[in-house]
C-alpha cells in the first residue's frame, strides 16, 4: 500500500511540475564553471545492531570538493568527491580482546543543483563510493576496500559572492551509503572560485 | 509558488529514495502462546509417528493447501507438503488418546503465514497412532488455521488416503536444501549457512543440505555465501569487506548473521549434522575466491569417520564447480578416493571419480547422460530448482536422484506422492 501511495504521489507531482514554468524573476548569469572546497563537522548516525551507539565515535571532520557547470539557468550539473571518516569503534570485546574498527569513505557523486533563490541552492547527488575499513585487534590488522554503488546525497547550500570570482558560504548535507546502510550529515564552510 | 513546488518536488524525491532503501520486512512465525493446551501433551513415540506419514485428502482448507497433501515426519516436526508452495510445520503430542497438533503454515513465494491447530480424536485414528498400528483404518485431522495473529478462523481437515508408497520410501532420492537449509531472503526465522538453519531445515522436509564454504585468512573453512560481509546476510556492525580478509576469531567476535548467529566453522556445522540431525547428504559448495579444498578434506574425513562410528548413513561431497577446482582437487593425494560432486561434464565426473554428477537444471533432464551416470554406479543431482512446474517435470519425467532447491517441501510433495 505504501508503495502504491508513493507511486501515485510521484505521478501527481510530476504532472504538476510538467506545467509551463512561470516567468523567472531571478537574474540570469552567464554560463561558467566553479570549483568549491568545503570542510567542517560531520556526524555519523550510529545504527549498528551489534555495537551500542554509545561505543561508537560519531563526530569527525569531513571535506568535500565540487566541480560544477553552471549554465544561465536554475539547474547546474557537476561532480563531487570528498573524504569522510564515517565511524570509529574502540572497545573491549572480552577481557582478552579489544577492537579498533574505523571506516572512511570517498564518494564520487553526480550533482544536480537548483538555485532556489539568490545564493541559496538545493542539490541531489547519486553516485558511487569507495569505502575503506581498518580493523585492529584479534590478530593482525585488516585493511579492506569495498565499493558502494547506490549512494545518495541531499545538500542545501548558501553561497555568498565576495566578488565576481570568489564565493564563500556554508553547506548542510545528508549522505546515505547503500552498501553498508550508513548515514552521515555534515555542516561545511565552503570556499569557491569561478573558473 | 514556483519555489514551493520545487522544494516539494525535491523533498518528495528524497522521500521516494529513502523509502526504496527500507530493509525488507521481517516475517515472524506465529505462535499460539504460553497458554496453549499443547504444553500438557507428551511426545509421540517414533513408531507412532510413522503411522501418520502418508497422503491425505484435504476436505477443508483446499483454498490454501490444495486437494491433496503429503504428511511426513522428520526428526522432530511433522511437515505438511502441498503442491503449490504452501507448507505447514507442526508439533505433535498426545494427551490421553487424542493427538494434538499445532504449528504454523507458510507460503514460500511471499510472506503469507498463519497459525494452525488441529487434533485427531481417539476414534478417528488417535488410537491407531498411539498403538502404532501400521494399517490405520482411518485418520481424520480436524482443526483450523488463521492468517492474522493468533486467530484461527478457517476450518482445516485432512483425511488419510494412503501411505507413502514403499517403493518411493525405499528409493534413494535426496531433497537437498540450499544454503544449509534455506535462504535468508525467504524470510525464514534463522539465518542461512548457520547451525540454527541446519537444525531447522528438516522441518521443511529436507533430507540433505548444500552449504557454502569459504576460507578465513587464517585457513579456517567457514560457512558463508557472499564474497563480502554485508547487510544482506549479517547484522549491521563495524566490520565489512571481503570475508577472506578476516581471521576466524575476528568473524566470531565482530560479525553476527542476520538473526544473530555466529558464522560457523565447517567443522562445527558438520559435527552438528552427524550428531544432531538425520540428514543423509551434505554438498559442500566450495567458493573459489580462495581455494579451500586442501583444508576441507581432513574435516570431511574426520566427520565421515565419526558418522561411521555412530552407524550414521551420511555422505559428504566436496563440490567441484569449475576446472580450477578440479585441478586443485586432482592435485590432492588419493583424490580418487575422496567423495566429491562434479558440476561439469560427465567426462570430468569420470576423471575426478566423483560419486555425484550435478548439472544445473536449465540443461534439462538429460536422460541419456543420467542413464550413463547411473550405469557407472554414480548419482545424478540437479540444482537449484525452485519453480513448481519444473520441479514436477524433473521428478515425474526425469531420472535424477536428488534435487537441490530452496523449497524442499515442494520437491517432497511431488516425490512422496508418486505411486512407484
Amino acid at each position: 500500500m505504501k508503495r502504491i501511495i508513493i507511486i501515485g504521489l510521484f505521478f501527481l507531482v510530476a504532472a504538476w511540475n510538467a506545467a509551463a514554468q512561470p516567468g523567472d524573476s531571478i537574474p540570469k548569469t552567464r554560463s561558467h564553471y566553479t570549483l568549491a572546497i568545503g570542510t567542517g563537522w560531520s556526524h555519523y548516525f550510529a545504527n549498528m545492531d551489534i555495537v551500542p551507539a554509545r561505543n561508537v565515535q560519531k563526530e569527525f571532520i569531513g571535506t568535500s570538493f565540487r566541480f560544477m557547470w553552471e549554465p544561465e539557468y536554475r539547474l547546474s550539473l557537476g561532480l563531487e568527491t570528498g573524504f569522510y571518516r564515517i565511524f570509529r569503534v574502540d572497545s573491549a570485546l572480552t577481557s582478552e580482546y579489544t577492537m579498533d574498527a574505523r571506516m572512511y569513505m570517498v564518494p564520487l557523486l553526480l550533482v544536480i543543483r537548483m538555485r532556489i533563490v539568490d545564493n541559496f541552492y538545493l542539490s541531489l547527488a547519486p553516485g558511487i563510493a569507495v569505502q575503506f575499513s581498518q580493523i585492529k585487534g584479534i590478530g593482525e590488522t585488516i585493511s579492506s576496500t569495498q565499493y558502494s554503488f547506490a549512494n545518495f546525497e541531499a545538500c542545501a547550500s548558501y553561497l555568498y559572492p565576495l566578488n565576481k570570482r570568489f564565493v564563500i558560504g556554508g553547506e548542510a548535507r545528508f549522505l546515505y551509503i547503500g552498501k553498508t546502510n550508513d548515514y552521515i550529515m555534515s555542516l561545511n564552510a565552503v570556499f569557491g572560485v569561478k573558473l | 509558488m514556483g519555489i514551493m513546488r520545487n522544494c516539494l518536488l525535491t523533498l518528495f524525491c528524497i522521500a521516494l529514495l529513502m523509502a526504496g532503501c527500507n530493509k525488507s520486512k521481517e516475517v515472524s512465525i506465529p505462535s499460539p502462546g504460553p497458554n496453549s493446551l499443547f504444553t500438557e501433551t507428551y511426545p509421540l513415540p517414533e513408531a507412532s509417528r510413522k503411522v501418520m506419514d502418508g497422503i491425505y485428502n484435504v476436505t477443508a482448507g483446499n483454498e490454501l493447501f490444495g486437494d491433496q497433501v503429503v504428511l511426513k515426519w522428520s526428526r522432530k516436526k511433522l511437515t505438511v507438503m502441498c503442491s503449490d508452495g504452501h507448507y505447514l510445520v507442526l508439533d505433535v503430542g498426545q494427551l490421553d488418546s487424542v493427538i494434538m497438533i499445532q504449528g504454523y503454515w507458510r507460503y514460500c513465494y511471499n510472506d503469507n503465514t498463519g497459525i494452525a491447530s488441529a487434533y485427531i480424536a481417539r476414534d478417528e485414528g488417535g488410537k491407531d497412532i498411539i498403538e502404532a498400528n501400521p494399517h490405520p483404518g482411518q485418520i481424520i485431522i480436524r482443526g483450523g488455521y488463521g492468517s492474522k495473529g493468533n486467530e484461527i478462523n478457517n476450518p482445516l481437515q485432512f483425511v488419510y488416503l494412503r501411505p507413502i508408497s514403499p517403493s518411493v520410501l525405499n528409493k534413494k532420492f535426496s531433497l537437498l536444501a540450499h544454503r544449509s537449509g534455506g535462504r535468508t531472503s525467504d524470510h525464514l526465522p534463522v539465518s542461512e549457512n548457520s547451525i540454527a538453519m541446519i537444525n531447522f531445515t528438516e522441518g521443511l522436509g529436507s533430507t540433505g543440505i548444500e552449504i557454502d564454504v569459504q576460507l578465513t585468512s587464517d585457513g579456517v573453512p567457514v560457512l558463508y555465501h557472499d564474497a563480502d560481509l554485508n547487510i544482506r546476510l549479517t547484522q549491521k556492525g563495524p566490520v565489512s569487506g571481503p570475508i577472506n580478509d578476516f581471521n576466524y576469531l575476528q568473524l566470531f567476535y565482530l560479525v553476527r548473521l542476520i538473526h544473530g548467529e555466529h558464522i560457523p566453522r565447517l567443522k562445527d556445522a558438520l559435527y552438528f549434522v552427524v550428531d544432531s540431525t538425520l540428514l543423509t547428504d551434505v554438498y559442500l559448495d566450495m567458493k573459489e575466491k580462495v581455494p579451500s579444498i586442501k583444508e576441507v578434506i581432513p574435516i570431511q574425513k574426520e566427520i565421515l569417520q565419526r558418522a561411521k562410528e555412530k552407524g550414521r548413513d551420511l555422505n559428504i561431497y566436496i563440490g567441484l564447480p569449475s576446472q580450477d577446482a578440479i585441478n586443485d582437487f586432482m592435485s590432492q593425494p588419493d583424490y580418487q578416493k575422496i567423495p566429491s560432486l562434479c558440476e561439469l561434464s560427465v567426462d570430468d565426473v569420470v576423471r575426478t571419480n566423483s560419486m555425484v554428477w550435478a548439472p544445473r537444471w536449465t540443461e534439462g533432464t538429460q536422460d541419456a547422460l543420467v542413464a550413463q551416470i547411473h550405469g557407472q554406479g554414480r548419482l545424478a543431482w540437479t540444482w537449484t530448482l525452485d519453480d513448481v512446474d519444473w520441479i514436477k517435470e524433473f521428478i515425474n519425467n526425469g531420472q535424477f536422484d536428488g534435487i537441490l532447491t530452496n523449497y524442499p517441501f515442494i520437491a517432497g510433495y511431488y516425490h512422496y506422492i508418486r505411486e512407484n
